[in-house]
């Protein structure tokens, strides 16, 4: 689990934009110019800067040689292995996520996504954006790319159809990837148990952050949602 | 690094700025009274930087000088692990799930919330960190050839140190003091004025810009810097030499991109000429290593590169697979002479264990022959040193999940040394973030806002899964969502009018529209805008772009006729299937196209994507055929739409059959007397700029630190940044005495501007008690 905000703190992050924005509104009527000047560190709400005084020099240096004696000093032998201060993990990271109707999941990729649909279960793991290094230092603002997605751990029977599968991409196109089974063939209207398969799902998309989603019913019917989106970053620079 | 994010008015950032002014609307109401506001700075994290030192924390724990949460001097030793390219969201929310990052390490140590990265792209964030310079156009740009930087001769009326401004003595009083200038001026067009021929302006800092290490150096602390796969033969990408320069005396040592045996003048003098190629930077992984340059400092500062007692095996060394002087073997060693272990050391795991390669470019088999002769080769990026062999990624995945595995391997390993046990410190952190927007979780969340915006139809459904309570909205509101501060941790361009960032500030930001009277579209115009001349200079809120002349030589934007068009009075939508995202916005000519039209909205995909109305495909053309394979040897069919609208953006027909069409320059409207097209732009503005688009800035990558002198399972809320991080290394080992800084203090650059806050009592939440 992630650790917890507690309320000050979280009260305190829901309000700062608002403080950002007032304290920026400040640097502006400070300048007394309709524009921003950058960098805004110069913001005349933050104080001068101080005149390090010759004692204050000298302080320095005394605690320049407390510091190199501190880093110097050794504290007594410690207890091999982890340090014992950490907590122990009771969460087993096996970087496996478990998605259902009424819990859909988000992921990324190389993460499991265990698939719970009312005729079986299966294990999904989607391997990309691939793209061709030709393409990369480019920033092309488009990207030919494919994923692989493998399903395996199949149980019952799961129909698998092309509609199944949309890509977004980072200026919001929603695809339709091209769909086809690796090593050839066709792609197969379920998946049955024992089925161990890998999908290359191709398309262009634009180069930025986008989306993968899988949704078992179709993306169109209003009030579906989909099982699981593995979130993804085309890179080309 | 994340490329150049091009983006329309209308692009996916325009969601930021709706849910800014919804968010305004919030902050509006929540500050109407100074009562409020002033409570407010008391209880926001952003109040920190309201006055000098101070942390508005929750922690109520002792703050030493310059603010700083622990006795200088406690902390012995620090391992920084900077990752890539990541936002907060991605990290540490339930996006990223049921992983050693997300579910185990902030359990261990301090999250960091609201730790923001500088700038974008990568490189000018690494050197941000151990510099506190500020981004400049070439390092934004991931520097594309290792190069020299040309430095200004004078700054602020008097002559510079090699570029670096000492004209003033204040940074309250002169932002600039500190800073290197380029010749070409302090925001300079990334490329040759004259001729439009791209070039750099160098990427090596000169000897006058001091680094953290350089700091260290005088004070005696004792650092070193490992890289994963550094060393590799051909680590240095496919142009690069045989990497076999002596690592103990050449600038290798610091992990440049070349060896100088036999090279005069190294690195080479700017401008170095996109023709020459004879030492470009890779910026990418290659077959033989994924170790790419650009995300390890230390080659990118003379004062480094220059000192053979800097550039040496004493302080550089591979992460792995060397054994005797690699990051393993030194732990190993050390711990039979605890003194002797570095203080400070810097990792940089490579472009496949940083979470950067979405496919690790040593990946799987099938990734390779999808791709037609994509590299392939062995485990993880160069393999792995006893103890301990983890586990490769499977099918080569990279991304955060590789990232994942690296830290599970690595972490343990620094927990059980003697040396983290005693004043350790472990900081996890990324280069930058993105998107910029934080708490969102996801970019599918981020979408499945467009769609009840109405902005992005079809994409419907928005997942909210998140474990962590961290989705989008939270609360069904878009009151609490973070955009990158401004104020003295960051040096944002913001909009005048709304405080809205504009861009990570000077420099490249390449594809962005840009507003009629930014004149910095010039080329050649690189004075800054002062008072005096704001009227005839680039107004501040201008960022570079791409050149928007009508001699314009960018691909991206240079006009250009397309002749794979199909359309008709029948439709607004025209197939082009040459028609790419970037060229929204563009004045439209040609037979049967009305006058004053403008590509509207772009589809540009496979073959099939586009599944609207039948006019998508209003005559049947043929897909485009695009190379696909390493040797094009492959192809994919692509085709494009675009919607033809008027320069309110309504959509318009043409008068009849439209067999191509002619797309201007995005059109600048400077005189033409300073290279721009004047007034023949009058009425050919891009219909979809948006003042307040927001742009990629350095992000929000949230940090997390675990340290004895940390409560496990804590969290900070507090502004933190690179700058914010230099300050605290400088104050940790309390430099200022030997390294006196920009402040007499001890801080460089940045790191020393007024009012930043190195990391406080909030961080440090189990610190002991000592004296002032």
């Amino acid at each position: 689990m992630t650790p917890v905000t507690s309320r000050l703190s979280e009260r305190g992050r829901r309000l700062a934009p608002a403080a950002v924005l007032v304290l920026a509104g400040a640097a502006l009527a400070g300048c007394g110019s309709s524009r921003a000047a950058p960098p805004t560190h110069a913001d005349a709400n933050f104080p001068s800067d101080r005149q390090v005084s010759a004692s204050e020099k000298a302080q320095q240096r005394k605690l320049h040689e407390e510091v190199l004696a501190r880093l110097h000093s050794r504290a007594p032998k410690n207890k091999p292995g982890v340090a014992s201060f950490l907590p122990r993990s009771t969460t087993r990271v096996n970087r496996i996520v478990v998605a259902t109707r009424s819990h859909p999941k988000l992921a990324i990729a190389g993460i499991g996504v265990e698939l719970h649909l009312a005729g079986g279960e299966t294990l999904a793991t989607l391997n990309g954006p691939l793209y061709n290094n030709k393409y990369v230092g480019t920033n092309d603002p488009t990207v030919p790319a494919k994923f692989l997605l493998t399903f395996t751990r199949v149980h019952g029977e799961i129909p698998l159809t092309a509609k199944d599968f949309t890509v977004l991409d980072q200026q919001g196109n929603n695809i339709v990837p091209r769909i086809r089974m690796r090593g050839g063939g066709r792609m197969p209207g379920q998946l049955r148990s024992g089925h161990r398969l890998t999908l290359v799902l191709s398309t262009v998309i634009s180069a930025g952050d986008g989306s993968i989603v899988y949704n078992p019913t179709g993306i169109t019917r209003a009030g579906r949602r989909p099982l699981v989106g593995w979130d993804f970053i085309v890179e080309d620079d | 690094m994340i490329g150049r994010w091009f983006r329309s008015g209308r692009g996916s950032l325009m969601t930021g700025y709706r849910r800014r002014q919804a968010w305004l609307t919030g902050a509006v109401a929540a500050t109407t009274a100074l009562a409020a506001f002033m409570s407010l700075l008391a209880a926001s994290p952003a109040g920190a930087h309201a006055t000098a030192r101070t942390h508005p924390a929750t922690s109520a724990g002792t703050t030493y000088a310059d603010g700083l949460g622990i006795q200088p001097g406690t902390i012995k030793h620090v391992w920084l692990i900077i990752l890539e390219n990541k936002s907060y969201d991605a990290s540490f929310t339930g996006l990223n799930n049921n992983t050693y990052l997300w579910k185990t390490l902030p359990k261990q140590g301090v999250l960091l919330k609201n730790y923001f990265a500088t700038g974008h792209s990568s490189q000018d964030n690494y050197t941000s960190l151990v510099s506190g310079q500020a981004p400049q156009p070439d390092l934004q740009n991931d520097c594309t050839y290792y190069n020299q930087m040309a430095n200004a001769s004078t700054a602020g009326g008097q002559a510079t140190d090699n570029g670096v401004d000492v004209s003033g003595g204040s940074l309250s009083a002169n932002p600039n003091y500190g800073q290197w200038t380029a010749a070409a001026g302090p925001d300079a067009y990334l490329g040759n004025a004259s001729t439009h021929t791209p070039t750099t302006l160098g990427c090596v800092y000169p000897s006058s810009v001091q680094t953290l290490f350089n700091q260290f150096d005088s004070a005696g602390i004792k650092w070193r810097g490992y890289a994963q796969d550094l060393g590799d033969t051909t680590n240095s990408g496919p142009t690069a030499s045989s990497g076999t320069g002596n690592l103990t005396t050449d600038e290798d040592g610091c992990g440049a991109p070349y060896d100088n045996s036999g090279t005069s003048g190294y690195p080479v003098a700017s401008p170095q000429v996109t023709s020459d190629t004879s030492q470009p930077n890779p910026g990418s992984a290659s077959s033989g290593g994924a170790y790419v340059p650009k995300h390890f400092p230390f080659p990118w500062f003379q004062s480094l590169i220059d000192n053979p007692q800097d550039c040496n095996s004493s302080h550089i060394e591979p992460m792995f697979d060397n054994p005797g002087a690699d990051f393993y073997s030194d732990l190993q060693a050390f711990a039979k002479n605890p003194n002797a272990y570095p203080n400070f050391v810097w990792m940089t795991p490579d472009n496949c264990s940083d979470a950067h390669d979405a496919e690790c470019v040593n990946g799987s088999a099938a990734a390779s022959s999808e791709l037609n002769g994509y590299p392939e080769g062995g485990n993880l990026s160069g393999g792995w040193t006893t103890p301990d062999i983890p586990k490769a990624p499977k099918n080569g995945t990279g991304g955060l999940y590789a990232a994942d595995l690296y830290l599970q391997h690595v972490i343990p390993e620094i927990e059980k040394s003697s040396e983290f046990k005693d004043g350790g410190l472990i900081d996890i952190t990324f280069d930058e973030g993105y998107p910029p927007y934080t708490y969102n979780n996801s970019f599918y969340n981020d979408h499945g806002k467009f769609d009840s915006l109405g902005i992005q139809p079809g994409a419907s459904a928005a997942l909210a899964t998140d474990a962590a309570g961290e989705t989008l909205d939270e609360d069904g509101t878009d009151v609490g969502v973070n955009t990158e501060p401004t104020g003295p941790n960051t040096p944002l361009v913001t909009d005048p009018n709304t405080g809205q960032q504009l861009s990570a500030g000077p420099g490249d930001a390449a594809g962005l529209d840009r507003p009629d009277n930014c004149i910095a579209q010039t080329p050649g115009n690189t004075v800054q805008p002062t008072p005096s001349n704001s009227s005839t200079n680039t107004p501040a809120t201008c960022v570079l772009g791409p050149q928007a002349s009508t001699t314009a030589t960018n691909s991206l934007t240079k006009a250009r006729t397309d002749t794979a068009v199909a359309g008709n009075a029948v439709s607004s939508t025209i197939q082009d299937n040459t028609i790419k995202i970037t060229d929204e916005g563009r004045p439209v000519t040609g037979t049967n196209i009305p006058a004053g039209s403008f590509v509207g909205k772009v589809t540009d995909g496979p073959l099939g994507s586009c599944k609207g109305p039948s006019s998508c495909s209003p005559s049947g053309l043929a897909p485009a055929k695009i190379p696909v394979g390493a040797n094009g040897s492959t192809s994919l069919e692509e085709e494009g739409f675009f919607t033809l609208v008027n320069s309110a953006g309504k959509a318009v027909k043409p008068t009849g059959p439209v067999t191509s069409v002619s797309l201007a320059a995005d059109c600048d409207p400077t005189p033409a007397s300073e290279g721009g097209s004047g007034a023949s732009c009058t009425g050919l503005s891009d219909p979809f700029y948006d003042a307040n688009t927001a742009t990629s800035g350095g992000g929000d990558t949230g940090s997390v630190l675990i340290s004895p002198y940390i409560t496990p399972g804590s969290v900070s809320t507090v502004y933190y940044n690179h700058y914010s991080w230099l300050r605290t290394m400088e104050d940790l080992f309390a430099v200022g005495a030997t390294s006196p800084g920009l402040d007499g203090e001890g801080h460089l650059g940045y790191a020393a501007q007024p009012g930043l806050v190195p990391f406080g009592p909030d961080v440090f939440t189990n610190a002991p008690t000592g004296s002032q």
